[in-house]
C-alpha cells in the first residue's frame, strides 16, 4: 500500500506523524473496541463538523489512496463488496456484499467472478439512473487513465485482459464483463483475497455522467455519490461540503446508517487549533490529524474526555529494512550475511525506539513481519530478549560468528525531522552497545524513499534503513504487505519497494500458494509460515506495530474504527445534540 | 510627476520579468521531481513520461518559460493561457485542476482582510504610544512603551497566535472558534473572527511603529524649524501637532505602504494558526503538496504587490513632502 | 527704563563630561531702536545668552534676570512668554532653509504666526504676509506666498524670515547670524534691509555675529565676548577706534581686507583655540592665546572695569590702560 499517507499528511503539522498509544505497558487494549458499537438509538440530523490540517489526495474513487480519501469515500461511494462496522474482531475484517445482490459466484477454480448488481441503487444528483454492471466497468478503466494513473492498477491488473487494455493493445478489458445487471470478472491467476481487493474504493462504480470531467483532480470536484451523500462542493486545500444523496434508499443499504445529514471540512488548520476546537465543541472530528502528545495523558485519564478519545491498532508496522545481497555490501559490512541481520534484530532496544516514536501510545514492539490486523497473525519472537531490551550478548556473539568481532560500520538512510529523528538517535545508541555503528544519511519526508530507498541502484546506501508500510486492507491484505515488500518478482529499478531486494525462491512459491488458496484457514497457515520463514532470513528487523490515537467532540456518538480505513465509519456515527 | 510615475512603472515590468526569471529557474535547481511525485508509486516509465508531458516537464527549460509567459491553453477554454495573457495565467496546478490565479484571488479577500484589519490596529496602537513616549523622553512612560516596543518586537509571531487562542477562545470562550467570515456575509461576526489574528498581527508590527515614531520625533525636536515655531510663539500644541509631528510621520507612511505591500503576499504563519483561508496559507499547502505552479505564482503575485507598493509608497510621499516633488 | 535689561545671565547645560558654562556673567540693556552687537568665535556663548532670553534654550540652568519692559522673561509662565514671542520679541536664525518647515509654504508659515497672537481672518493674515514680502523686497510677493522654502533663492530666503519675524511688529527683533550663511554681495543686501526696516520701524535689534566687520555699520553698542563671559563692552566708535583688549584686537586684525595695496599680505589670525566651556583656563580664559600674557593673568581672573576714556566703555584685562593704549596705536592699529 501506500506508504503511511498520513505520515506525509501529518508531518507538516510537526512531528506528530503516528503517535499511537496503548494505555498501561501491555497496550491496555483498544478503547473503545474496533467496530461494534451501539445500533438503534441512533439521532438523524445535524452537520458533521470536521477540520483537517492539510487536503485529502483524491476525492475521485479511481485515483484516491490514502487513509484520509478512503475513509471519505466511505461517505459517497459503494463498492461490490463493503465491510460491515457493525461487527466485531476477526468478522470485522471480512468483506459482505454491498452493491452486489448477495454472495458472488466463483468458480471452482477462483478465477472467475459473477455478481448480480442490487437494483434500485441510484445516482446522486446530477447523476442519473441506477448504478448499472456498465458503471464498475467503467470504473475499471478510468484507473487506466493516461495523465491520472491508478495506484490501485496492481490490483486491477488482476483482471485478464487489463494489460493490454492498459498498453493500448484492446478496446476493452477482456475479463471484466457487464450483461444487463450481471458481471462477471475473470482474473489471470486465481486470487483468494479478490473480494477483498474488490472493497477497496478503486472498484467502485462510476456514473457516466462523469465522462466529462478528466480523471483526478478535476472530477474529485465532482463527484457523483452512489452512497447515502454525495459531493456538494470542493474547493482544494480549503473545504469540503458533503450533502445527502436525495435519491439514496437506505432499504438498498444496510451497511450504512448515515444519520448525518451534512459533512463539512474546514482545511489549512494548525494541529493544536483542531485539538482546542474539537475540545470546545466547535467542530466534531479531525480528518487527518492525531492529537498533539501533550494532551494524550489528559485525553486518556479524564473521565469525561477519554469517552472521546480511542487508540487503535492499525496494522500497520514499522521496521529496518536491509540489505539482503551482495549488491548492498560494502568492503566494511557484508550486510548480506544473515548472522549481521540477526545480530541487528538482537540488538535492538525496542522499548527505546518505541519512547522515540512516543512511548505505549504511539505503538508495541513488533517482532513479525505481518501484523495484527492480517491474516495469518501470530506472535513470536525469532530473536527474543527480556523486554524487548535487545540481547546485547547474542548480538556481540553473532556479529563474531559472521566475522566482526570488533563491531560493523552499516550505511543507513532515515528522514531528518519529527519522530523518524528520534528514532534514528535511538537505533544508533542501540546498536552502539553492540558495536554497530550507523553511518546515517538523512532525507527530508518522501525523498527518502524516491531518492534513496526505492532505487535498487543505491543499494550500497541503504545497507538499512527506516521504513513503515501499512496494508491496503485488513484480513487478507497479505498481497499489499509481503508482496510488494519482500517477493523478489516486485522489484523494480524505480519506485521499489522490496528495499533489501530480498529474494527467496521457496517464500515465492509459497506466497503463490497462499494467495490462491481458498480455504481460509489453510491461508492463514500458510501466511504464518511465511512470516516465520521470512523473519529467519531476518530481512528486515521490524520494531513497531502502529498504534493511532483519535478524539472527537462530545457530541459524537457511535465512533465505530475500522481497518478498512484506518479511520473511523463516517455513516456510523451520529450527533447528540444533532444541531448545528 | 506623470513622467516619473511612467519611468518607475518601466521599471516594475523589468523588475517583475527578472523575479519571474529567478522563482522559475529556482524550482529547476530543487531536488525533486513534480510528476514523479503526483505518479503512485509503482507507476510504469510510460505513464512517468506521459505525465511528464502533460505537465509539460519534458521540453527544455527556456521554452518552459516562453509556456509560462504565454503558453498552450491548459484550462481547456481554447486561449492560451500565459502570464502575458488576458486574464494573466500566473500558472496552473494540477492538483487543483485550476488556474493559480484564480486560487489566488479566491483567497485574497481573506489575506486583504488581514492585512488591513491589523494595519489599522497597529497603527491606533504603535503610534500614541511612540507619541506619548516621545514628548517625556526618559520618564516612566517612556520606558514602559519601550518595553512594549522591545516586547513586541522579540515575540515569535506563531508563539503569540498560539498563546492567544489558548488564552481567549479555548480558555475564557471570548473569542469565536478560528475560522474566516466572510465579509459581506456579516461584518460583524467577520471582525469578530478576525480579532485575534488582527492582533497578533498588530502587536508585533506596532512595536516596530512605536519605536519609529518616537525616534523620528525625537530627532525632528531637535530640529532648527521646531526651535523657529517655538520663537514665534506657537502653542506647544500646534508645535508638537502641526510641526513635529508632519515631519515624523511621512516616513510612517512609507513604512505602511511597504507593511501592507508585503501582508498581501500572505502572512503565513498567522493565517496558519488562526486557520484563515488566505494566500499564505495556500502557500504552504502548495509546499507540502509539492504544487509547483503555485508557488510560482504566489511569489511571483507577491512580487508585484511588494513592487507596487513601493511605487505607490513613492508617489505618496512625493506627495507629502515638497522638496522630493520638485527635484 | 530700558526696553531690555539683562543682569548677570548664567546659563549651564549639564553633559555627561560635566558641566557647561556657557554663558557666565552677561550683562547688557537694551534701548528703543538701538542696536547691540554681539560679537565672538563659536562657543562664545553668544547664541545661547539670546537663547535663554527667549526661554528657547532646551536642557539649559538658568540664572540671572533679563527684564523685559520691566518684567523678568527668565520667571514667565509658559503662557506669558508664548504671548511674548514672536509678538514682542523676535528672532531670526542663521540658516533659513533649516529653519523653517519644510513641509509648508511659505506664505503659511508666516499666517501661522500671525494668527497665533492676534484675532483676523485667514484671508486678512494672508494679506498682511503678502504686503510683508513685499516690504522685504520679494518680488511677485503674491505668486512666491504659496511657495516652499527650498524654492526659495539663500538671500530670498532670509529675507521671507525677516518678514516673518517683523510681521506683528516686535519691539526687538534678535537676529543669530543672519548673514553667515549668505554670499557677501547677498549679506550687504540683506544688512541694509534689516537696517531700513529698523529706521521705519524703530525695532531694537540684538544682531549676533562671529564678523566685527558685520556689526561695524549697524550697531550702536558692541559687545565682545569670550568663553562664555563678556570681555569688552563699548560704543562702536570706540570698538573699531579704542579696543581695549588684545581679543578684540586681535578679531580686528582677522577682518580680511581688500585693496591692491593689501594683496600678498597673510591673513593673520587668532592663534589658539577656542576653550573648552567646561574645562576654562584658570585666570582669564584667553591668556593661553594672549600675545601679550603676564604672569597675573594666569592665576587672576580680570573684572570689567572702565576703559578710560568714557565711562560706558568697560573691558576685562590685566593690562594696565596705558599699556593698552600704547599697544593699541604703536602696534596694532598700523596693520590695519
Amino acid at each position: 500500500m501506500h506508504r503511511l499517507k498520513v505520515v506525509k499528511v501529518a508531518a507538516i503539522a510537526a512531528c506528530l506523524a503516528m503517535v499511537l498509544a496503548a494505555c498501561g505497558g501491555d497496550g491496555g487494549g483498544e478503547t473503545p473496541p474496533a467496530g461494534g458499537g451501539a445500533q438503534g438509538q441512533g439521532v438523524k440530523g445535524g452537520t458533521l463538523r470536521m477540520v483537517a490540517n492539510a487536503d485529502v489526495d483524491y476525492l475521485d474513487t479511481a485515483d484516491a489512496y490514502s487513509t484520509v480519501g478512503f475513509s471519505l469515500e466511505r461517505l459517497y461511494s459503494r463498492q461490490l463488496y463493503s465491510f460491515d462496522s457493525s461487527k466485531t474482531g476477526n468478522e470485522l475484517n471480512v468483506p459482505v456484499p454491498d452493491l452486489a445482490d448477495g454472495a458472488a459466484q466463483i468458480s471452482n477454480d477462483n478465477t472467475t467472478f459473477t455478481f448480480k448488481i442490487r437494483k434500485g441503487v441510484k445516482w446522486a444528483p446530477p447523476g442519473t439512473g441506477e448504478v448499472t454492471a456498465e458503471d464498475f466497468v467503467r470504473g475499471v478503466k478510468r484507473m487506466y487513465d493516461k495523465t491520472t494513473p491508478s495506484g490501485g492498477q496492481s490490483y486491477s491488473n488482476l483482471i485478464q485482459g487489463a494489460e493490454e487494455f492498459a498498453a493500448g493493445k484492446a478496446k476493452e478489458i477482456s475479463g471484466l464483463v457487464a450483461s444487463g445487471d450481471t458481471l462477471t470478472i475473470t482474473l489471470k491467476k486465481p486470487a483468494s483475497d479478490f473480494l477483498s481487493i474488490l472493497s477497496m474504493p478503486f472498484f467502485s462504480p462510476v456514473p457516466k455522467e462523469a465522462e466529462k470531467y478528466k480523471v483526478g483532480a478535476d472530477y474529485s470536484k465532482h463527484v457523483i455519490g452512489s452512497g447515502p451523500y454525495t459531493l456538494k462542493e470542493y474547493v482544494p486545500t480549503k473545504s469540503m461540503e458533503f450533502i445527502r444523496n436525495t435519491n439514496w434508499d437506505p432499504a438498498t443499504d444496510p451497511l450504512r446508517k448515515a444519520w448525518v445529514d451534512r459533512v463539512t471540512v474546514r482545511e489549512g488548520l494548525e494541529p493544536d487549533a483542531i485539538q482546542q476546537t474539537i475540545e470546545s465543541g466547535d467542530a466534531d472530528i479531525s480528518m487527518d490529524t492525531i492529537p498533539p502528545n501533550a494532551a494524550l495523558q489528559r485525553l486518556s485519564t479524564d473521565p469525561q474526555l477519554k469517552q472521546q478519545f480511542s487508540v487503535q491498532t492499525t496494522g500497520c508496522t514499522r521496521y529496518f529494512t536491509m540489505g539482503t545481497t551482495s549488491a548492498s555490501d560494502t568492503p566494511q559490512a557484508k550486510i548480506s550475511d544473515v548472522k549481521v541481520r540477526q545480530a541487528v534484530n538482537y540488538a535492538l532496544d525496542k522499548v527505546a525506539l518505541q519512547r522515540a516514536r512516543g512511548g505505549p501510545f504511539a505503538g508495541d514492539p513488533a517482532s513479525t513481519v505481518l501484523t495484527p490486523t492480517l491474516l495469518g497473525y501470530q506472535k513470536f519472537d525469532l530473536y527474543p530478549s527480556a523486554d524487548f531490551k535487545g540481547d546485547v550478548a547474542k548480538a556481540k556473539q553473532l556479529l563474531t560468528e559472521a566475522g566482526y568481532p570488533n563491531g560493523i560500520t552499516l550505511n543507513y538512510v532515515g528522514t531528518n525531522a519529527g519522530a523518524g529523528a528520534r528514532v534514528n538517535t535511538a537505533a544508533q545508541a542501540s546498536l552502539q552497545r553492540v558495536g554497530i555503528t550507523l553511518k546515517q544519511k538523512l532525507f527530508s519526508g518522501f525523498a527518502l524513499y524516491t531518492d534513496s530507498l526505492g532505487l535498487p541502484a543505491k543499494a550500497k546506501e541503504h545497507q538499512m534503513g527506516n521504513a513503515g508500510w501499512c496494508p491496503d486492507y485488513p484480513g487478507d491484505g497479505a498481497r499489499s504487505f509481503i508482496v510488494p515488500l519482500l517477493d523478489s518478482r516486485s522489484i523494480i529499478p524505480a519506485g521499489n519497494s522490496n528495499y533489501g531486494l530480498y529474494d527467496n525462491a521457496d517464500v515465492n512459491t509459497k506466497i503463490d500458494q497462499a494467495l490462491a488458496e481458498p480455504d481460509q484457514a489453510k491461508r492463514g497457515a500458510l501466511w504464518g509460515e511465511i512470516d516465520k520463514q521470512i523473519m529467519e532470513d531476518a530481512p528486515w528487523a521490524p520494531y513497531l506495530y502502529d498504534k493511532t490515537q483519535f478524539f472527537w467532540s462530545k457530541r459524537v456518538k457511535n465512533w465505530i474504527w475500522t481497518a478498512w480505513s484506518n479511520e473511523a465509519d463516517y455513516t456510523a456515527m451520529w450527533l447528540n445534540p444533532n444541531t448545528p | 510627476m506623470v513622467r516619473y510615475i511612467i519611468r518607475r512603472l518601466i521599471w516594475v515590468v523589468i523588475l517583475l520579468f527578472a523575479i519571474s526569471v529567478l522563482t522559475f529557474s529556482m524550482f529547476f535547481l530543487l531536488p525533486g521531481d513534480p510528476a514523479q511525485q503526483s505518479v503512485p508509486k509503482g507507476a510504469t516509465p510510460e505513464t512517468l513520461a506521459q505525465v511528464r508531458h502533460r505537465m509539460g516537464l519534458d521540453q527544455p527549460v527556456y521554452r518552459q518559460y516562453l509556456n509560462f509567459l504565454h503558453g498552450p491553453d491548459l484550462v481547456g477554454n481554447d486561449k492560451p493561457s500565459g502570464v502575458l495573457n488576458w486574464p494573466p495565467n500566473l500558472g496552473y496546478s494540477f492538483r487543483n485542476e485550476q488556474p493559480v490565479l484564480d486560487t489566488i484571488l479566491d483567497r485574497l479577500p481573506v489575506t486583504a482582510s488581514l492585512a488591513i484589519g491589523a494595519a489599522f490596529f497597529w497603527l491606533i496602537i504603535g503610534i500614541p504610544i511612540g507619541i506619548l513616549a516621545a514628548l517625556r523622553p526618559r520618564s516612566l512612560r517612556d520606558r514602559a512603551a519601550m518595553g512594549f516596543a522591545l516586547f513586541g518586537v522579540s515575540m515569535p509571531v506563531f508563539l503569540l497566535g498560539i498563546g492567544l487562542l489558548y488564552i481567549f477562545y479555548f480558555k475564557l470562550r471570548w473569542a469565536p472558534a478560528p475560522s474566516y467570515v466572510p465579509f459581506w456575509e456579516n461584518p460583524l461576526s467577520w471582525a469578530n473572527h478576525l480579532f485575534l489574528a488582527w492582533l497578533t498581527i498588530a502587536l508585533g508590527t506596532a512595536a516596530l511603529y512605536t519605536r519609529m515614531v518616537r525616534g523620528n520625533m525625537m530627532e525632528v525636536a531637535g530640529e532648527d524649524y521646531v526651535r523657529t515655531a517655538r520663537a514665534k510663539g506657537l502653542t506647544e500644541r500646534r508645535v508638537v501637532g502641526k510641526h513635529i509631528l508632519r515631519s515624523s510621520l511621512t516616513p510612517v507612511v512609507t513604512m505602511l505602504g511597504l507593511d501592507i505591500g508585503t501582508l498581501l503576499g500572505g502572512a503565513i504563519v498567522t493565517e496558519r494558526v488562526f486557520g484563515l483561508p488566505g494566500v499564505g496559507a495556500t502557500t504552504i499547502s502548495a509546499i507540502a503538496e509539492s504544487d509547483l505552479p503555485v508557488i510560482q505564482g504566489v511569489v511571483l503575485f507577491a512580487a508585484f504587490f511588494v513592487i507596487m507598493f513601493n511605487l505607490i509608497v513613492d508617489v505618496v510621499y512625493a506627495a507629502l513632502d515638497p522638496r522630493v516633488r520638485y527635484s | 527704563m530700558a526696553l531690555l535689561e539683562v543682569t548677570d545671565l548664567r546659563v549651564q547645560f549639564r553633559t555627561d563630561d560635566g558641566i557647561v558654562k556657557a554663558v557666565d556673567g552677561v550683562n547688557f540693556s537694551l534701548d528703543r531702536g538701538q542696536t547691540l552687537g554681539i560679537v565672538g568665535e563659536s562657543g562664545s556663548g553668544k547664541s545661547v545668552t539670546c537663547l535663554s532670553i527667549m526661554g528657547l534654550a532646551r536642557g539649559g540652568r538658568v540664572g540671572g534676570q533679563a527684564l523685559f519692559q520691566g518684567k523678568d522673561l527668565l520667571k514667565m509662565h509658559a503662557d506669558e512668554l508664548r504671548a511674548v514671542r514672536g509678538k514682542q520679541i523676535a528672532m531670526i536664525f542663521q540658516d533659513p532653509l533649516s529653519s523653517l518647515h519644510p513641509f509648508y509654504k511659505v506664505g503659511a508659515q508666516i499666517v501661522e504666526m500671525i494668527l497665533a497672537h492676534e484675532k483676523m481672518s485667514k484671508k486678512e493674515a494672508r494679506d498682511r504676509a503678502i504686503d510683508l514680502l513685499r516690504l522685504v523686497g520679494v518680488p511677485r510677493p503674491d505668486r512666491r506666498v504659496d511657495d516652499y522654502p527650498h524654492q526659495f533663492s539663500g538671500g530670498m530666503r532670509q529675507r521671507a524670515m525677516i518678514a516673518m519675524a517683523l510681521a506683528l511688529d516686535p519691539a526687538v527683533l534678535i537676529a543669530d547670524e543672519p548673514t553667515t550663511a549668505l554670499d557677501v554681495t547677498v549679506q550687504a543686501q540683506v544688512l541694509d534691509l534689516i537696517e531700513r526696516l529698523q529706521h521705519e520701524f524703530g525695532t531694537a535689534i540684538i544682531m549676533i555675529t562671529h564678523d566685527l566687520g558685520v556689526v561695524a555699520d549697524i550697531a550702536d553698542d558692541v559687545l565682545v565676548m569670550y568663553g562664555g563671559k563678556p570681555i569688552e563692552i563699548a560704543d562702536r566708535r570706540s570698538v573699531y577706534y579704542q579696543p581695549h583688549h588684545p581679543y578684540t584686537w586681535g578679531l580686528l586684525q582677522s577682518i580680511p581686507s581688500v585693496g591692491a595695496e593689501h594683496t600678498g599680505e597673510k591673513l593673520r589670525a587668532i592663534k589658539g583655540m577656542p576653550p573648552s566651556l567646561i574645562h576654562l583656563p584658570t585666570g582669564c580664559s584667553f591668556h593661553p592665546r594672549c600675545p601679550y600674557v603676564m604672569d597675573v593673568c594666569k592665576k587672576e581672573e580680570p573684572h570689567l572695569l572702565p576703559a578710560g576714556d568714557n565711562g560706558a566703555h568697560l573691558s576685562a584685562c590685566h593690562l594696565s590702560i596705558d599699556e593698552k593704549q600704547r599697544i593699541w596705536q604703536q602696534e596694532v592699529a598700523p596693520t590695519r
